[in-house]
């Protein structure tokens, strides 16, 4: 497995508030990765590093097997970044953008460009700030893609879209990535989001890893499993998260091999688990363990 | 980065550059008037002021009157590079940061450091260019106000090199402050405030003294000099403090007075204290543009490297 973005031992900290800390991590190429994570978990740090925004207090990150502040040139030539609120010159005409992209990227396809700005219907000689938020999420985009860079990075980049310019910019996202093999890693708090277009997985709590896997492979791996409440066996390491009402508990648990769903005889049903809740069980968790500490 | 910095402040840039030129017209039709009044109105037969005969008074302050064009013109030249100072540096970097944008520029292929170089650089030379044109003719034209022998002191604010130096530094040292405090307003109003300030402490407190000046206990300067007025020093050559030349003044009348047959600088000179007029004679321009431009270039240089200080370890 090629690796797109390695996290080594990295740590971040704003003042005395660490935003990553001793953070290892592998993303491996040729995937689209969803980062997950409560606010402040770290995860537009993690994107900031990357393309060299940021410097990190310790440790390092390596993206296509760079140093971003090292070797500036040689990374920001190879990663589309889509920073968070999707920031546009609007005084900009959409071709100005383009040009733009043109001027400042030694890659640069302009044909390439310009022919995904055409297909969306987007008129070239409009000021970008005129556009709809979703057009302007496109032009975003395509000003990020135009580059045809090897590893996409984007920070909430449905945030604040309405749910069918949110489909769309995906789909586009995904079309030109079955189209050039390049790796994604976007970050997203809606986890409807992510599993209609990731196939990894990373959750990330506290400026640390929780949880990164394949997604087929954590769905194999957990169950949900609902059962009366006065089964025991709720301390078993295997239980992610629990939650208790009179009646039953609701447990997401870790199995070493996919369990078929069923029914126990005292009342015990077994199903998979599905993305969202194993995401949410792990962010849940990881929020009373830190309220135990 | 040429086209970038173009395409995102061709606004400025362009009344930028069309107030240099309405400025540098401005400057050439009054001057051309003022020759033509000054002909017209005969002032220059009356010799160097102060004029004795009233004829030439009333002469002088309708010359004055008619002048005002001009001295607005060159009030204006004063006034010039706060503005470039507020609208133009205090913005620059400060709006990219307030609108996120320089997340966008600094992660497309070029280095930040170049980004902020090459920018500041562009819009740089555009205002030295725009500063250059003006300081050629407003240097020109400000000895048509005088009256008799012009001091080449009198023009020098408005003269190259230090005009354009002036210039150069209202735009960094607003670039600076923009990529100081990241609000465009704030840095415009710093940029502003900070710019006069240093400008008006450098031609006030600090020109005069660039090199000791002259000092002359009897008579007059040369009237090509650069007069700084009446001062009463002591013979080591420190200023007295006007609490004890007003003491003086006070006890001098009364017994003292006949002692020293009422010649109050005699009583002055027995208690240290000497009536001085200082200047700086007229061969001293050329050295005093030169310190002048040196101090602004040493500014100019130092909000450079202020804002790539900044630039390379703000996080963004």
């Amino acid at each position: 497995m090629s690796v797109a973005l390695e996290a080594i031992r990295l740590t971040k900290r704003f003042g005395k508030v660490a935003a990553l800390r001793d953070c290892d991590l592998a993303l491996p190429s040729g995937r689209v990765i969803g980062l997950v994570g409560p606010n402040g978990a770290g995860k537009t740090t993690l994107l900031h590093l990357a393309v060299g925004l940021l410097d990190a207090t310790a440790g390092e990150v390596r993206v296509l097997g760079w140093s971003p502040r090292a070797h500036p040139t040689l990374v920001l030539s190879r990663v589309g970044f889509l920073a968070q609120d999707r920031p546009l010159y609007g005084g900009f005409s959409v071709a100005d953008t383009l040009e733009l992209g043109r001027h400042l990227n030694p890659r640069w396809d302009m044909p390439y460009a310009r022919a995904r700005i055409e297909r969306l219907g987007i008129p070239f000689a409009r000021a970008v700030g005129t556009l709809s938020t979703g057009q302007r999420a496109q032009v975003a985009l395509t000003l990020a893609l135009g580059k045809r860079p090897d590893l996409i990075l984007l920070d909430e980049p449905v945030a604040n879209l309405d749910p069918l310019a949110r489909r769309e910019f995906l789909q586009e996202l995904m079309g030109a990535v079955a189209e050039d093999g390049s790796t994604v890693v976007l970050t997203s708090h809606v986890i409807a989001d992510l599993e209609r277009v990731c196939d990894h997985l990373v959750v990330l709590v506290d400026g640390r890893v929780r949880l990164i896997g394949d997604v087929d492979d954590l769905l194999q791996q957990h169950a949900f499993v609902v059962g009366p409440a006065a089964q025991g066996a709720l301390h078993d390491p295997s239980v992610i998260d629990s939650a208790r009402s009179e009646r039953q508990v609701a447990r997401l648990v870790r199995t070493p091999q996919p369990e078929e769903p069923h029914v126990d005889e005292d009342g015990t049903t077994v199903r998979p688990a599905t993305l969202e809740e194993v995401v949410l069980a792990y962010l849940r968790s990881a929020r009373e363990r830190a309220e135990v500490a | 980065m040429l086209w970038l910095t173009y395409r995102q402040h061709r606004i400025e840039l362009g009344v930028l550059v069309l107030a240099a030129a309405a400025t540098v017209v401005a400057l050439l039709v009054f001057a051309e008037r003022a020759a033509q009044m000054r002909a017209a109105i005969g002032i220059d037969a009356c010799g160097p002021v102060p004029f004795t005969s009233p004829e030439c008074g009333f002469k002088l302050s309708e010359f004055n009157r008619q002048l005002q064009p001009l001295t607005n013109t060159l009030f204006w030249l004063f006034l010039f590079p706060a503005f470039v100072a507020a609208f133009l540096g205090g913005p620059l970097f400060a709006r990219e940061f307030e609108r996120g944008t320089h997340r966008l520029v600094w992660t497309q292929g070029i280095t930040r450091m170049r980004w902020t170089l090459e920018k500041l650089g562009i819009v740089l030379g555009v205002v030295i260019v725009a500063a250059a044109l003006m300081a050629t003719v407003g240097g020109r034209v400000r000895g048509l106000q005088s009256m008799g022998a012009e001091s080449p002191f009198s023009s020098f604010d408005v003269s190259a090199p230090v005009v354009i130096a002036y210039f150069a530094f209202a735009l960094t040292f607003g670039a600076a402050m923009g990529a100081l405090v990241r609000r465009s307003v704030t840095a415009m109003l710093a940029g502003l405030i900070g710019f006069v300030a240093i400008r008006v402490f450098v031609a006030m407190q600090l020109r005069p003294y660039f090199v000791p000046p002259i000092a002359i206990r009897q008579g007059g300067p040369p009237a090509d000099a650069w007069n700084l007025g009446v001062h009463q020093l002591t013979a080591a050559g420190a200023e007295v403090p006007q609490e004890k030349v007003n003491a003086l003044v006070t006890s001098f009348y009364g017994p003292a007075a006949e002692r020293f047959g009422f010649r109050i600088n005699d009583y002055f000179a027995a208690n240290d204290v000497y009536t001085t007029t200082l200047y700086q004679p007229a061969d001293r321009y050329w050295l005093f543009q030169s310190i002048e431009t040196a101090i602004f270039l040493m500014l100019i240089a130092l909000c450079i490297a202020l804002t790539l200080w900044v630039m390379r370890r703000r996080p963004a």
